[in-house]
């Protein structure tokens, strides 16, 4: 397939409409608006790796200010030093207040986003075993989606990366949630995803499109009425679960009379690969495809908020294309391991990847991708050996429209880290004091610029 | 009264319910809704009398929660299938359903994204397309052009329409769908306009969700005829009711526990009840597990995915042969002397056997091998990628066979596992879990178990031999009610667990978690209770005890939970 421009039609097959080939009938030419022209759109992208470190001076620098020395784990970060802030010093306190009650991979996954308590008691065995708890609140990204997404055409994308446990899905697979006991899935699949947020090139004749997209609506409408006329015949619980999936059809039908802001904006299905998105040993592969997807859904405008999940928190992927063939969690609980070094310096390699992708594609402000955006490198634990939930990583990449300082390291003496949700909402344009549970308020003092 | 049932861990509450919950305040011991009931002998949970509790006996039916349950993606696919003649399995592009007790039908955990909303239609248009240029005369049942496209609309969305909810339509929400079609129809055509029914039909929650009507005064009440012909369908087939089913259903041939149990034993029979065991063998066995983990390719060349799916096959093919066609019963499961291989898998065994590609039964050494728990599959499904893992599979028995897994690690402690080191044997690397006292107090329940298990390499070969030195497999079993002590390797393992009243409760619990999608509260422990009885009664026959499932009361009433939502 050659690449395309982006309209209507092609985007219309993407979201499962009726193929019709028809041929090509026009390139829609690309137009910039007077707003884009004056600042390019914030974005939040959320890039998370599993496991963190055994040893906190080879990942966080020890030295504040701008002239610090990356430590092992962390050195390849060197090439975008200059579109990086790193915040140590945060603490997951939210994560410490629940971690009394279950694995502990699981707590950081349901807290790291949400700052919020995590559920208990919905089909686990009880506190204590292996997989209690899908998040007990939004995540940050889905909050924000909530309130600036209905500008694009999906209000937020989530990829993942073999993100699928090897026990199936338990919470330490689930980052994303849309509120209490919703947990959201990635996508694992760069040619589902990539058909899904950009068609397949397919031309289809105006008259057509439009048919195609009355009838779903059509239908989509007809059944938000069957959910809203059982609701009322069911039973609280049944009730709310009903209306979470109603919610979701409703967004459907609303999104299909969404156009893009990008029209013409040029994609290239040749960052697909072909991989099958469960063989373990295509995951550096199946991860460039999904940096690459998410770079092209941010140039076109097609959302504002994305996240990437590598693997899944507790993960025991090998990865034996860097000659560690043991499973990453297993390393983790050996002391000092340049087995572990290694394999978080392969994941730095692949935010740098990321980063300069993204920073490749330039805005009509001016800016590149990139520098309008605001990149939170995360992790579900600081410390693997001990799960310690002090000292969190905090690597921001992307200015945010120049809001946050770059180039620099500054400590934090430990804030908890709804602060730095608070922070990341903020600097999208989602204002709010608190977010999460009762952990403090406001956002985190000293890393704007000017500050 | 309180009451203690089954392992002394569950605090029953047979008898706390104020009196009137029972349905209509009729005597409990006689269930169902219409008068008739023609069976003194059979009392709540479908046993003869004196296997029930004098408590429970008193306490009439308590059903515990009856949350609303959503299609799995198995289930959505065999439905299509049975509906719609559609071997495409769309589902299986559906995005992986959360787990909840081990099971991807956990009531509790299922949630639906704005992805599965958007894969839910594109499915949905795709089957109705799909149906209606396939073979469009037999999918509508009648011919528009002879009595007329509305006539043959109203006859298509009563018939198709009844099976895609799994029950009669009302006559309001006929009218809704014929009045949507006739809207459709009027702008761009009768297939059209059917084929939009039909995809509103497919994104319906009376099709994705298995909808039953309910009280909302929290009352306990018989299910009716046609949710109890879905429960069945369901928990056997995994799919749609047939139109037997129907006919019961709408009959009142459901109304009664004998109708239910004559229509379960009619299903037993039926080669769908394959899907069903088969998906419960699967997920309680985690073989989607062995699915994708990894081994350090350097050390075990040989294990591949096609070794992996071979073991699958053995383990599905062992099971199914115990439960149709062997003794059917847990003892079977444990201390089979056969299994089935191929020839890769017997070579990759290292174990002379069948020749060819075909699967074969094979008898077995029962000095090195037996039952289950030995096999390829759980071996290797449990286990470290350079390593067996007496931790993972000590904790696989005490989870899945007893029911009891242990705790995670405390916060504060440092969890850190032995390095592998080719020149000292596993168990000499996890002594440690056994001699600092904070660590022993939860790996005992564990790592005793899974070092019983040492004779089975990291990818489920038999071994006789670890870095030079003779294979220890001498285990124990501590904080069990009935089999503590000592044991020498998996076989006599095995027949440990086979004598213990918790391994048979255990597998009650699973089917009860499986068949109900749901976790077990404090309102079961009655049901509870009885499906033990009845396990215990019929020495643990697998058979039997779906049969028992459908005649529990779980199953055959519901109440609707009023708590306040979260």
């Amino acid at each position: 397939m050659m690449p395309f421009r982006l309209n209507r039609r092609t985007l219309l097959r993407g979201l499962g409409g009726v193929a019709v080939g028809l041929p090509w009938l026009e390139v829609m030419t690309p137009h910039v608006t007077r707003a884009q022209a004056a600042a390019g759109p914030k974005r939040l992208v959320l890039f998370f790796t599993p496991n963190g470190t055994n040893d906190i001076n080879a990942f966080v620098p020890t030295q504040p200010g701008r002239n610090y020395t990356f430590g092992v784990e962390t050195a390849p970060l060197q090439e975008i030093r200059d579109k990086l802030l790193i915040v140590s010093g945060l603490n997951m306190e939210s994560a410490k207040a629940d971690a009394a009650e279950g694995d502990l991979h699981s707590v950081g996954m349901s807290h790291m986003l949400t700052g919020i308590e995590w559920v208990v008691g919905k089909g686990f065995d009880k506190p204590g075993s292996l997989d209690v708890g899908f998040a007990g609140g939004p995540s940050i990204d889905q909050y924000v989606a909530s309130k600036i997404g209905k500008a694009t055409q999906f209000s937020s994308l989530e990829f993942g990366v073999e993100s699928v446990s090897d026990y199936g899905v338990h919470p330490f697979s689930r980052m994303i949630s849309a509120g209490y006991n919703q947990p959201v899935p990635p996508e694992d699949d760069p040619a589902a995803m990539f058909k899904r947020v950009f068609g397949n090139g397919t031309q289809q004749a105006d008259q057509q499109i439009e048919q195609a997209l009355a009838q779903r609506k059509s239908v989509l409408d007809f059944v938000q009425d069957d959910f809203s006329r059982l609701e009322g015949k069911l039973g609280a619980h049944d009730k709310q679960k009903l209306e979470q999936h109603a919610t979701s059809v409703r967004d459907l039908e609303q999104r299909l009379s969404r156009t893009t802001n990008m029209p013409g904006c040029v994609v290239d299905p040749k960052v697909l690969t072909g991989e099958n998105p469960t063989d373990k040993l295509k995951f550096p592969e199946l991860g460039r495809q999904q940096m690459d997807i998410l770079v092209l859904a941010l140039k076109c405008d097609m959302t504002r908020v994305a996240s990437l999940q590598w693997s899944w928190a507790r993960s025991l992927l090998a990865f034996p294309w860097i000659g560690v063939n043991e499973g990453h969690h297993n390393i983790t609980h050996q002391d000092a391991s340049p087995k572990l070094s290694s394999i978080n310096a392969w994941y730095a390699k692949q935010l740098v990847y990321l980063a300069k992708a993204l920073d490749a594609e330039k805005e009509a402000d001016g800016k590149s991708v990139l520098d309008n955006s605001v990149v939170w490198w995360c992790g579900e634990t600081a410390r693997g050996y001990d799960h310690d939930f002090n000292n969190i990583r905090g690597f921001l990449v992307g200015g945010a429209g120049g809001q946050l300082k770059q180039g620099e390291h500054v400590v934090m003496k430990g804030e908890p880290h709804n602060k730095l949700l608070v922070h990341l909402m903020n600097l999208v344009g989602v204002p709010g004091d608190t977010f999460g549970g009762p952990f403090g308020s406001g956002s985190l003092a000293g890393i704007n610029v000017g500050t | 009264m309180r009451i203690v049932l089954g392992l002394g861990l569950m605090l029953a509450a047979c008898s706390t319910n104020a009196p009137g919950q029972g349905p209509n305040g009729m005597n409990p011991a006689v269930p169902g809704s219409g008068g008739g009931v023609s069976d003194p002998q059979v009392v709540p949970n479908g046993l003869p009398v004196d296997l029930v509790s004098p408590e429970c006996r008193a306490a009439g039916a308590q059903p515990g929660a009856s949350p609303i349950r959503r299609l799995t993606r198995y289930e959505y696919d065999h439905t299509v299938h049975d509906l719609l003649g559609d071997t495409s399995q769309p589902a299986k592009a559906f995005t992986d359903e959360e787990v909840g007790l081990g099971y991807t039908n956990n009531a509790d955990v299922q949630t639906v994204s704005d992805l599965l909303a958007e894969q839910y239609e594109t499915a949905a248009i795709a089957l109705a397309t799909s149906a209606l240029t396939s073979n469009r005369a037999a999918f509508l049942g009648c011919d528009p052009s002879v009595g007329g496209q509305d006539a043959c609309a109203r006859s298509f969305i009563t018939s198709f329409g009844g099976k895609a909810y799994r029950r009669a339509l009302d006559a309001e929400e006929t009218e809704r769908l014929f009045q949507f079609y006739a809207k459709s129809t009027a702008t761009y055509g009768f297939d059209t306009g059917v084929r939009m029914t039909v995809e509103a039909m497919l994104q319906s929650p009376h099709f994705l969700y298995r909808v039953e009507p309910t009280l909302l005064d929290g009352k306990v009440q018989r299910v009716n005829g046609y949710a109890a012909a879905a429960r069945l369908s369901y928990l056997l087939w995994s799919s749609m009711p047939d139109d037997a089913l129907f006919q019961a259903a709408q009959s009142g041939g459901l109304d009664t526990a004998a109708g239910v149990s004559e229509q379960a034993q009619r299903m037993l029979a039926d080669p769908k009840i394959n899907r069903a065991v088969g998906k419960f063998f699967s997920e309680w066995l985690e073989l989607d597990t062995l699915g994708r983990v990894s081994r350090d390719a350097t050390m075990f060349p040989a294990f591949n995915n096609d070794i992996k799916q071979l073991m699958r096959t053995e383990t599905e093919r062992f099971t199914t042969d115990v439960v149709f066609s062997g003794a059917g019963d847990l003892n079977a499961l444990l201390l089979g002397k056969y299994t089935f291989m191929n020839k890769p898998l017997a070579d990759f065994y290292g174990v002379t056997g069948p020749q060819g590609d075909a699967f074969e039964r094979v008898e077995l050494d029962t000095s090195k091998r037996v039952g289950l728990l030995t096999q390829g599959s759980l071996m290797a499904a449990h286990a470290n990628t350079n390593q067996t893992s007496p931790v993972a599979r000590g904790y696989f028995v005490r989870a899945r066979f007893l029911c009891t897994p242990p705790p995670p690690p405390p916060k504060t402690l440092n969890v850190t596992p032995p390095e592998f080191n080719p020149n000292v044997s596993t168990r000499e690397r996890f002594t440690l879990h056994r001699k600092d006292p904070v660590c022993a107090s939860c790996h005992q329940m564990m790592d005793p178990v899974g070092l019983g298990f040492e004779n089975f390499d990291a990818v489920g070969r038999y071994r006789t031999e670890e870095a030079g030195k003779p294979i220890d497999a001498s285990g124990e079993f501590f904080g069990t009610d009935d089999i503590n002590g000592p044991f020498n390797g998996a076989v006599e393992m095995a027949g440990k667990l086979a004598t213990s009243a918790m391994t048979r409760s255990c597998l009650v619990k699973q089917w009860f978690r499986y068949g109900y999608g749901r976790g077990e509260s404090e309102m079961d422990a009655c049901t509870i209770d009885a499906l033990g009885r009845a396990f215990t009664a019929s020495n643990g026959n697998v058979r039997d005890l779906l049969m028992r499932l459908t005649q529990t009361d779980a199953f055959l009433y519901r109440t609707n939970e009023t708590g306040a939502a979260p």
